[in-house]
C-alpha cells in the first residue's frame, strides 16, 4: 500500500465509523496470565482496555495467545493471575454465563465448533442468548416456542440469512450464512462489550461487507469491540487502535491512523520484543 | 423490528417429513421379515402360515395384544432413560445396573414397608427406584463431568458391579428364607399395580409409562432444559460459549436418564414379578442399548422401535410354541433389524445402481 500510493498514512475502505474520544471503558484487561494449551501461547502478563465505541484490533501471526486471549476473556479459559474488568466491575472469576449477563458478548473464531450447533436449527442457533436468562423454574417451559421461532426469522430478515426457513439445519447454510447468525445472536443480545474473533473466516465478499457494517452500527450504540483477527486488512479497515500480541504478551500498541503495516509487521516478528 | 407473516407448513411437506422415518423403519422391518421367512423355510416349515401364527400369538386378540405390551413396558421405559442420556452425549450403557438397583430398590420398599395405601406404596415403590438408579448414573455422571472418567467404561463397568451387588443382597441379607432360588420377600399387594386386563399382566402401570413417554419427550426434546441437554450433546463446544454449564448439563442427564432406569427396573417387580429375583431383567438394559441405538436417541423413534421389538419378540415365541424352532429367532432378527437400518442408504444406492447398471446393458443389446 504504501508503495503505491506513496504514502503510508493512508487505509483504503475503512468501514466509516463516529468515535468519541471521552467514552468510559468497557473491558480492562491488567496483567492477565493464563496457564500452557496444546494448541496457543499463554497469555503473560497482558494489558489492555476498549472503551465504549471504539474497536481494539488484537493482531499477531497465528498462535500467539489470540486464542487463548478470546476465551479467557469469554470465560472458556480460567486466568491463572490478573483481573477482568466488565464494566468496571470485576469478572475473572465468573463463568461464562455470568460475563455474558454482564454484557459479553463473543463471536468465536471457530463458527463450527463453538458458533454455532452444526446439527441443529437457525432457531436453535440463534436464541441461546435469550434462553441464556431464563430462570431455574422455567426450564421446563418450551424452548423454541412460537414467539422464539417467529423471532428468529425476523432476525433472520434483519441480517439478510438465505436460508429456507428458521428450521433450517446450520451446516446447511453457506459459511458467509452462518457467520451472519453468528453475529446476529450476539448483537441482538446488545452487548456492552464484544470479543469479535476472526470474524470473516471463510466468508464470502459481499457477506464481509455486510457484517462489517453490522459491527460498526454497533460500536455507534457505543458497544467496545475487541477484534482478534490473522486479516491485517481486517484489522487495519476497522480498529481504532491496534495491540500486537508475541508470544502471548502484548508487544506494542499503536493507533491505526499513524501506523503502517510494515511496523505492525515487525511487532508481529517479534523484532521489538 | 420487522413484522412477519409466518407461513403455515404445508400439509405435504410434513408428510415428507415423516416418510423418512416411516420409510427408513419399514425397510428394516420388511428385510427382518424376508430373512425370517428364509430361516423358518431352512428348517422345513411353511414360512408365511409360520409366521401369521407367530405374529396372531403377539397381535392376535386383546389378551395376546396386552401381553406384548405388558412384555415390552419396562423395556419402553428403560429406553427412553438410555436414549435419554444418548441425546445429551452421555453414552449411558449401565442401563442393566440401573435398572437392577432399581427393581431391588422397589423391591425392599414394597416388602419391608407397608402395608400402605396402595396409591402412596406404589408412589413410594418408584420413588425409590428412580432416586437410586438416578443417584447411580448422577455419580457416575459427575466423575465423567469432573474428574474426565470415561462414561462408556464406568456405566459399563457399573452394571457387574450392580448385578453382582443385588445377587448378593437376593441370596444374603435380603433373601427370602422359604424359597430356594436367590431372590426376595414379595412385596405387599399394595405395592402391586392393578391388573387392567384379565389373563394378563398388562396393568395400570401402562397409565404410569404412558405419562412417562410425554414427559420425557417434553423434557428431552421441547423444553429449555432439554435445549441445553441436546446443545452439549451435539455440539458442546457451542454449549460452553453460550454460557451453558455443561458439566451441570452431563450429571443432570445422567441422572434423569438412570431414574428412567430405574423405573425400568421398578416395573419389573410392581407390574409383574413381586418380587426381586437374580434373573429379574437379564438383558434388558442391553435391549434398551439397541432400542436406543436405533431409535436414533429420539422419544419417538424409541417408542416405534419398542413397538416393533415387542411384536417380534411375542411372534418368534408363537413361533416357537406352533413349531420347534427356537424364540432365539427373535435375537437372530433383530441384529439383521439393526444392521438393516443402519445399512440401509447404503443397500438401496446399491440396488438402484446395479437396476442402472442393468438397463444400461440391456439397451446396448438392442
Amino acid at each position: 500500500m504504501a508503495a503505491m500510493t506513496g504514502r503510508s498514512d493512508v487505509h483504503l475502505g475503512r468501514v466509516k465509523r463516529s468515535g468519541r474520544s471521552d467514552a468510559p471503558a468497557v473491558l480492562e484487561v491488567k496483567e492477565l496470565s493464563t496457564d500452557r494449551t496444546v494448541s496457543d501461547s499463554p497469555l503473560d502478563q497482558v494489558s489492555l482496555t476498549v472503551y465504549a465505541g471504539e474497536i481494539l484490533g488484537v493482531a499477531g501471526v497465528e498462535g500467539n495467545g489470540q486464542t487463548a486471549l478470546a476465551e479467557a476473556l469469554v470465560g472458556l479459559t480460567a486466568a491463572r493471575s490478573g483481573v477482568i474488568l466488565l464494566g468496571g466491575e470485576p469478572v475473572t472469576d465468573d463463568n461464562v454465563r455470568r460475563r455474558r449477563d454482564r454484557g459479553l458478548g463473543f463471536v468465536p473464531e471457530d463458527r463450527h465448533l463453538q458458533g454455532l450447533p452444526l446439527h441443529g436449527s437457525v432457531t436453535e442457533a440463534t436464541v441461546a442468548g435469550r434462553l441464556r436468562g431464563t430462570g431455574r423454574f422455567a426450564t421446563l417451559a418450551p424452548a423454541l416456542s412460537r414467539g422464539r421461532r417467529v423471532w428468529a426469522e425476523a432476525v433472520m430478515d434483519k441480517y439478510a440469512v438465505t436460508a429456507a426457513d428458521s428450521s433450517a439445519r446450520c451446516d446447511s447454510l453457506s459459511g458467509g450464512n452462518q457467520q451472519k447468525i453468528v453475529l446476529a445472536r450476539e448483537l441482538e443480545d446488545n452487548p456492552a462489550c464484544l470479543v469479535l474473533a476472526q470474524p470473516t473466516r471463510g466468508v464470502d465478499i459481499g457477506a464481509i461487507e455486510f457484517l462489517y457494517g453490522k459491527v460498526a452500527e454497533a460500536t455507534h450504540r457505543g458497544c467496545g469491540v475487541l477484534l482478534v483477527s490473522a486479516d491485517l486488512d481486517e484489522i487495519f479497515r476497522l480498529s481504532d487502535r491496534i495491540v500486537v500480541l508475541f508470544k502471548g504478551r502484548v508487544v506494542a500498541e499503536l493507533p491505526t491512523l499513524t501506523t503502517t503495516r510494515e511496523e505492525i509487521g515487525r511487532h508481529m516478528m517479534g523484532v521489538t520484543a | 423490528m420487522t413484522t412477519l407473516e409466518t407461513k403455515p407448513t404445508a400439509l405435504p411437506h410434513r408428510l415428507a417429513l415423516l416418510a423418512r422415518p416411516v420409510g427408513r423403519t419399514g425397510f428394516a422391518v420388511l428385510t427382518g421379515a424376508l430373512l425370517a421367512m428364509g430361516l423358518i423355510a431352512l428348517q422345513g416349515y411353511a414360512p408365511m402360515p409360520t409366521m401369521l401364527a407367530g405374529l396372531r400369538y403377539a397381535l392376535g386378540d386383546a389378551v395376546a395384544v396386552s401381553r406384548t405390551l405388558a412384555w415390552g413396558l419396562p423395556l419402553l421405559v428403560t429406553a427412553l432413560g438410555v436414549a435419554f442420556a444418548f441425546r445429551a452425549g452421555m453414552f449411558n450403557i449401565g442401563a442393566e445396573g440401573q435398572l437392577y438397583v432399581g427393581a431391588m430398590a422397589a423391591a425392599i420398599v414394597g416388602a419391608y414397608i407397608g402395608p400402605l395405601f396402595a396409591g402412596l406404596h406404589l408412589l413410594l415403590c418408584l420413588a425409590a427406584a428412580a432416586l437410586t438408579g438416578g443417584a447411580v448414573a448422577a455419580g457416575l455422571g459427575w466423575l465423567r463431568a469432573h474428574w474426565g472418567v470415561d462414561e462408556v467404561l464406568s456405566t459399563l463397568l457399573s452394571n457387574y458391579l450392580l448385578v453382582l451387588l443385588c445377587t448378593y443382597l437376593a441370596n444374603g441379607p435380603l433373601r427370602d428364607p422359604t424359597r430356594q432360588s436367590g431372590s426376595t420377600r414379595e412385596v405387599h399387594d399394595s405395592a402391586m399395580f392393578p391388573v387392567i386386563v384379565d389373563q394378563t399382566q398388562l396393568t395400570a402401570g401402562l397409565y404410569v409409562v404412558a405419562a412417562l413417554v410425554l414427559a420425557t419427550w417434553w423434557l428431552s426434546e421441547r423444553s429449555i432444559a432439554g435445549y441445553r441437554w441436546r446443545m452439549t450433546g451435539s455440539s458442546p463446544g457451542f454449549a460452553a460459549a453460550m454460557g451453558i454449564d455443561i458439566a451441570r448439563a452431563r450429571v443432570t442427564s445422567m441422572a434423569v436418564s438412570g431414574a428412567l432406569c430405574g423405573l425400568g427396573g421398578s416395573l419389573l417387580v410392581t407390574c409383574s414379578q413381586g418380587r426381586f429375583w437374580t434373573e429379574i431383567g437379564t438383558g434388558i438394559g442391553w435391549d434398551a442399548v439397541l432400542l436406543a441405538l436405533v431409535g436414533r436417541s429420539r422419544p419417538i423413534g424409541v417408542l416405534a422401535w419398542a413397538g416393533v421389538y415387542c411384536v417380534l419378540r411375542a411372534s418368534a415365541r408363537g413361533v416357537e410354541q406352533v413349531t420347534g424352532i427356537p424364540s432365539e429367532l427373535s435375537s437372530v432378527l433383530i441384529a439383521v433389524i439393526i444392521v438393516a437400518a443402519v445399512a440401509r442408504s447404503g443397500a438401496i444406492g446399491l440396488i438402484t445402481d446395479w437396476a442402472r447398471r442393468w438397463r444400461a446393458v440391456r439397451e446396448k443389446q438392442q
